[in-house]
């Protein structure tokens, strides 16, 4: 038992050494996961991430209000300020995907982060669409300046 | 009195109960009636049968961590593997000791690696933009603040981007770069056998000076709970007393109402 715990302890005092890894791949909070990064950036509060919904009819382009899917927002922001990339916009993209007449559909957000050689604030951004192409719908997910 | 009981392993798992009870009142998915009465009743548990209460323990902490997933705080993660350790290690008294009390030095040592690698402390960066992110932070720093420092916080907000420069001068670089460097001189410690002895209640005051600014009142009193396994037995029982008390005194003005600042307070997200 003893060497099946101090495996284990191994493997805990070693995680915030991989959750360095998460944070530089997939932008992964650092208060997060049991990195212990606490403090080593400002916090990343849900209410911060900006999230914008918008949907293309056969009249173009137009903005559907938050409040079309707040739950599923509510979750995708709590969710993408604590694990960042890792975050999947999916639930948003099907609930604006299934509203009438929507041909595309497209989720686009934005986080203030501290740039740390200027010490000054920066958008971190990205954008998930999906798209009706016939009975199916496409989901891409790409990272894109807004 | 049966002080006997906040010592060694029933201490752990004593005050182990009394802190998963406290962490669950703090975060509002945890407040579900069902869960909060099986955190009552494990801390009867484990005041009565500690050796019964243990693995129930370990499991109630992951279960929190699950709960609040993925938002889960790092004092939850650390309390829900110090309580599978501590299950785990019953048995064999100084594995315990080693492996609890060792944890807290793992999480400061990797909180200065942290602080080191994404480089927002050499400037006293992270201060300045908690200053304007947290209310409770800036009402602590604001009498310690020069006028252009204070005046040039005042003017910045950090929704609006190329806002800046966040950065502090004098004295508060002073401070941000100890805090990291002290982060990662502390473990050394470990490498002396004088070091090993004392570094108990080293690593308490290290996690109870941080709250001055931070706090975190859960992240000090989990840090409090496992260094104490580490500490000698003598110091345990008043130790464990004061750490119960802390935790009881912050549920008790939690449910009072009562706007504690930092993240254990109510307007935090």
């Amino acid at each position: 038992m003893r060497w099946v715990t101090r495996f284990f302890w191994c493997v805990l005092a070693c995680w915030p050494g991989v959750t360095l890894l998460l944070q530089q791949v997939y932008d992964v909070d650092p208060w997060k996961l049991m990195s212990f990064g606490m403090y080593a950036t400002p916090p990343r509060r849900p209410a911060d991430l900006d999230v914008r919904l918008s949907v293309r009819r056969s009249a173009g382009w137009s903005e559907v209000p938050l409040v079309v899917l707040a739950s599923e927002v509510e979750r995708f922001r709590q969710t993408k300020q604590a694990l960042g990339a890792l975050a999947d916009p999916q639930a948003i993209l099907n609930g604006l995907i299934t509203l009438p007449d929507v041909q595309e559909a497209c989720v686009q957000w934005r986080a203030p982060r501290l740039d740390r050689r200027k010490s000054q604030v920066f958008f971190a951004t990205g954008e998930a669409r999906s798209t009706h192409v016939g009975s199916q719908v496409e989901a891409s997910a790409c990272v894109v300046p807004r | 009195m049966g002080w006997a009981r906040l010592r060694g392993a029933r201490g752990f798992v004593l005050l182990h109960a009394v802190y998963l009870f406290g962490q669950a009142l703090g975060r509002g998915e945890l407040r579900h009636p069902s869960l909060m009465a099986g955190q009552l009743a494990m801390m009867v548990i484990a005041w009565r049968w500690p050796r019964n209460a243990r693995w129930p323990l370990a499991a109630l902490g992951i279960l929190q961590c699950v709960l609040t997933f993925p938002r889960t705080a790092n004092h939850a993660f650390l309390a829900a593997a110090a309580g599978l350790l501590g299950a785990a290690t019953w048995d064999d008294v100084a594995e315990q000791r080693w492996q609890l009390g060792t944890l807290p030095i793992v999480a400061l040592l990797w909180s200065g690696v942290q602080k080191l690698v994404h480089g927002l402390w050499f400037e006293g960066q992270t201060l300045a933009s908690l200053m304007v992110l947290r209310e409770d932070i800036a009402l602590v720093a604001r009498p310690w603040l020069s006028q252009e420092i204070a005046a040039a916080l005042h003017s910045l907000t950090f929704s609006t981007p190329g806002a800046g420069p966040f950065r502090l001068s004098g004295g508060w670089v002073l401070l941000s770069n100890l805090v990291w460097g002290m982060e990662l001189a502390t473990p050394l410690l470990v490498f002396s056998t004088w070091g090993r002895r004392q570094v108990w209640w080293v690593l308490i005051a290290a996690a109870w000076g941080f709250q001055w600014l931070a706090h975190e009142w859960e992240f000090a009193l989990v840090l409090t709970h496992l260094s104490l396994v580490g500490a000698p037995e003598r110091a345990q029982v008043p130790g464990r007393c004061a750490g119960a008390l802390g935790v009881i005194g912050l549920v008790g003005l939690r449910l009072a109402g009562a706007h504690l600042p930092g993240v254990w307070g109510t307007w935090w997200p």
